[in-house]
């Protein structure tokens, strides 16, 4: 079983750093099953920037999964966060993650983290951004730092959105950050791209990463659901339509934007390709880093496959993590009294807006 | 707890296992509009788990997690206080009654608080002042309720007609058995048709020759100590016992005659001999015999008197004045201080013998009834099993008239005419588990058959439920006294040691 020694940092942001005077605050829980959405955060988004240099992209040929009989020890992690409500002047969310181990004997091992409420408020939203990113190797990433000691964040990072991705990121990255540093001859699955220059995460912590992941002989593969990227205007989910329906990938051979020489692994941890984990399944973009003694990116890919079950070509250990970080809508009830409890605001109902439109809900959730 | 929903005459409300308060089946509730001061009396029925819209999805992940193994799972930063749903629970109750703004409970009309409401417990004393039971008449001490307080009844809501149900072993007798100890206790005479030696261990009656100096149980044991004289067993059974073996109508007619004349003769004779102080003349089947030996054609004695010896076989009949137990003064006796006739039918082994002796039995019951100083209280022992169903029909049908209470203990409740049934005052009710019979008993008419059915299937072994007359039709759900020195086990024979 893996050993956690980050789960402090990840422990004292929720110890420490609390607001405070909420007391007596309304606090309008997100009540409604039609607002509840049990994991509404995306993993690192891809940049603009990123997309275009997709778009001039070439594809190499399509390359069925190879045999392989190394036996790899896997692990997956993913992080969930969940919005419980808003005050006056704040909001509450909840944090959920998961690392899930395979080991070279098939054996899992799950290690679940939270859920845990933390209610941003004025006056601790700048320390908590202060505090994920100098665990990240970065103070001032999201904050601009003063003088006298003090710090204001950053313009255009004060929305509940960006401290939703930024805390839930925080987390997934302190543990991403434990995996490597014991995950040895094996594979970090994570969920998202392995994108470089993100909003949340400094691009010199994910180099040390990389680095670390090199030292101890593993490969990071990220599997991204939801990718934007389009190679020659055809969306990634239809870049295999073509091919044999069977499992397989191609590569995509990105080219600098502007068409230079620049070297697009600047943009990204590993090499993306478009992969299909199942005859006939989805297509996903996955990030694969060559940092191991692997031949080459697509042996990684090989490998993943040969160490891994698909369900419904997805990897199955990135499925269980995602299981167990997500929200159930009992643990989102508990959890919102429990923030109404832990930081004494008075819980009042949320205003049904639905009623103006009623029976016609359409742009409400409903 | 909180109110989740009313539907019908049902309300469901939730409540948290893990707090110290938690409704029982039985507890009643008021349910009171906030700022009003109506409420709704309702009472539990049925606890329940609490159906949440992700229970799937944690019980999914919960087997996953066990299916791991062992030591394969480990969780960080878990939330110390946060609130469990799974500690959620869902009770069904049944509305009752109504309170009014005066606080008198009354028959419910449909209305209903809005979902803003705080619900409180209603505690026994309240429940018993509104259900008549705070300070009854006569009380019969049955037991005490789930929060400890002493149960009694009123004597007088108890008469009639009653049933009490139960799966066998669950306690059935025992309830029965408290019964005849608490009517005893007020002097009353009661009669136990006793089928397996239930009751024989009850407290014996004491007296000083015919003068009892305490109350208690007096055994009669057919066709041992107990047979019945001639004239004690009536002239009506006689001649319904002689009609049971087929005989033709010249047959019958001839007999009826001159059973009918030799009656008409005896209780003039009795009349006279009561003036002169002299004892009661004896009767046995020889002298009914002798009354068919002359001016009668021989096919017709001869018809009638293989039929006496049919009679006679039965053993039933008392030969010698010394043999015959007369049921009049041993009921007699039992008026005096109280006390209960236990007539064992074990020693009977056919039906017919059965049915033969508790008709008699039954007709001499009827006849004390209406020369006796104090109504009898008959408790029957699976009735089905010694009692045609048109004998207690007629019993039951008559009750009032005939002031005769009738108790009707048994775990075959189907076995009992629904006719019956809708003449029940009062059903106490134990476990009872089979859907066959927790239906037939809803037919009773004392309370709908979703609440049998939820408290026959949910009560404590030696708990009952009272609905009736006595409990002014509020179902309540009691503990059965275990009355101190008296052996209340029945008589049970087993092949191995203890």
């Amino acid at each position: 079983m893996l050993d956690f020694q980050n789960m402090s940092q990840i422990e004292q942001l929720f110890d420490d750093m609390e607001p405070v005077n909420l007391a007596g605050e309304a606090f309008v829980p997100s009540l409604h099953a039609e607002e509840i959405r049990l994991d509404d955060s995306e993993p690192e988004a891809e940049n603009e920037e990123e997309l275009s240099s997709f778009e001039d992209a070439n594809l190499g040929p399509f390359q069925t999964f190879g045999p392989t009989e190394a036996a790899l020890p896997l692990v997956a992690i993913d992080a969930g966060v969940l919005d419980l409500g808003m005050s006056r002047t704040g909001f509450a969310l909840a944090f959920k993650a998961a690392v899930v181990e395979q080991d070279v004997t098939g054996t899992h091992t799950v290690t679940k983290i939270g859920p845990q409420v933390k209610f941003i408020a004025p006056d601790n939203r700048a320390e908590l951004l202060r505090y994920v990113g100098r665990s990240m190797s970065n103070e001032s990433m999201f904050v601009t730092m003063h003088e006298d000691g003090s710090c204001t964040i950053k313009k255009g990072a004060t929305e509940p959105n960006q401290f939703k991705d930024r805390i839930r990121n925080f987390i997934e990255r302190m543990l991403q950050v434990d995996v490597v540093q014991q995950l040895t001859n094996g594979i970090l699955l994570v969920d998202g791209a392995l994108t470089l220059r993100t909003f949340n995460t400094p691009q010199i912590f994910l180099e040390q990463l990389s680095r670390e992941a090199a030292a101890h002989n593993s490969e990071i593969v990220g599997i991204s659901k939801k990718s934007r990227i389009t190679v020659d205007g055809v969306h990634i989910g239809a870049l295999l339509d073509y091919d044999a329906p069977d499992a397989g990938y191609r590569k995509i051979n990105q080219v600098d934007a502007e068409g230079s020489e620049a070297d697009p692994e600047s943009r990204n941890l590993g090499a993306p390709f478009a992969v299909r984990f199942a005859p006939g399944g989805f297509t996903f973009r996955a990030d694969v880093t060559r940092e191991s003694l692997f031949l080459n990116e697509e042996a990684v890919l090989d490998a993943l496959y040969a160490n891994t079950q698909m369900t419904l070509g997805y990897p199955n250990l990135l499925r269980l993590a995602h299981i167990h970080s997500a929200f159930t809508k009992d643990e989102i009830i508990s959890l919102q009294v429990q923030a109404a409890h832990n930081y004494q605001v008075s819980m009042h109902a949320p205003e049904d807006l639905s009623v103006i439109f009623a029976p016609f809900r359409k742009g409400l959730g409903g | 707890m909180r109110l989740h929903h009313v539907s019908g005459d049902e309300i469901v409300f939730l409540y948290d296992h893990s707090q110290a308060s938690q409704p029982r089946v039985g507890d009643s509730y008021y349910v009171r509009e906030i700022g009003g001061d109506e409420s709704l009396v309702a009472q539990i029925v049925a606890l329940e788990t609490f159906d949440y819209p992700s229970l799937s999805e944690v019980l999914m992940r919960q087997l996953m997690e066990a299916s791991y193994g062992e030591g394969r799972v480990q969780t960080f930063t878990e939330p110390t206080n946060a609130p469990q749903v799974d500690n959620l629970g869902q009770a069904r109750a049944k509305i009752r009654r109504r309170r009014g703004s005066d606080g008198q409970w009354g028959i419910w009309n449909g209305w209903l608080p809005s979902r803003n409401v705080e619900i409180s417990r209603v505690d026994d004393e309240e429940l018993f002042q509104h259900c008549g039971l705070l300070n009854p008449n006569h009380p019969l001490a049955l037991g005490q309720t789930l929060d400890g307080r002493a149960f009694s009844i009123a004597g007088r809501s108890i008469e009639k007609i009653n049933i009490i149900t139960a799966l066998k072993g669950m306690g059935k007798s025992h309830l029965a058995k408290v019964l005849v100890l608490e009517l005893i206790d007020k002097k009353m005479p009661c009669v136990v048709f006793d089928l397996n030696r239930e009751y024989i261990h009850l407290p014996e009656l004491k007296r000083e020759h015919n003068q009892v100096t305490k109350g208690g149980a007096i055994i009669l044991s057919a066709t041992k100590n107990f047979r019945v004289t001639v004239e004690g067993f009536g002239r009506r059974a006689l001649i319904s016992l002689f009609r049971s073996y087929s005989p033709a109508e010249p047959t019958l007619n001839e007999f009826e005659l001159r059973i009918n004349q030799m009656f008409d003769q005896l209780e003039h004779q009795n009349f006279a001999r009561r003036g002169q102080g002299k004892t009661q003349q004896f009767i046995n089947l020889d002298y009914v015999r002798g009354r068919f030996s002359n001016n009668i054609s021989s096919y017709v004695r001869d018809a009638v008197i293989s039929r006496l010896n049919y009679i006679e076989g039965l053993n039933l009949f008392a030969k010698s004045p010394e043999e015959g137990i007369s049921f009049d003064e041993q009921y007699a006796l039992c008026e005096q201080l109280g006390g209960v006739l236990v007539v064992d039918l074990a020693p009977l082994n056919s039906k017919f013998a059965r049915e033969t002796f508790v008709e008699a039995t039954l007709d001499m019951v009827e006849r004390v009834a209406a020369t006796g100083t104090k109504l009898p209280f008959v408790f029957f022992e699976e009735a089905h099993r010694y009692a045609k169903g048109d004998r207690i029909e007629n019993l039951v049908t008559r009750a009032r008239h005939l002031g005769v209470t009738s108790t009707f203990v048994t775990n075959m409740v189907t076995q009992l005419d629904e006719t019956v049934l809708r003449q029940v005052d009062n059903l106490f009710l134990l476990y009872l588990p089979h859907k066959d019979d927790v239906r037939h008993v809803a037919k009773s008419a004392t309370t709908d058959e979703e609440t049998v059915t939820s408290f026959a299937q949910r009560i404590e072994k030696h708990h009952a439920m009272a609905i009736g007359q006595a409990t002014g039709n509020y179902p309540i759900v009691f503990k059965v006294a275990t009355p101190d020195g008296v052996d209340m086990a029945g008589e049970t024979k087993y092949a191995f040691p203890e």
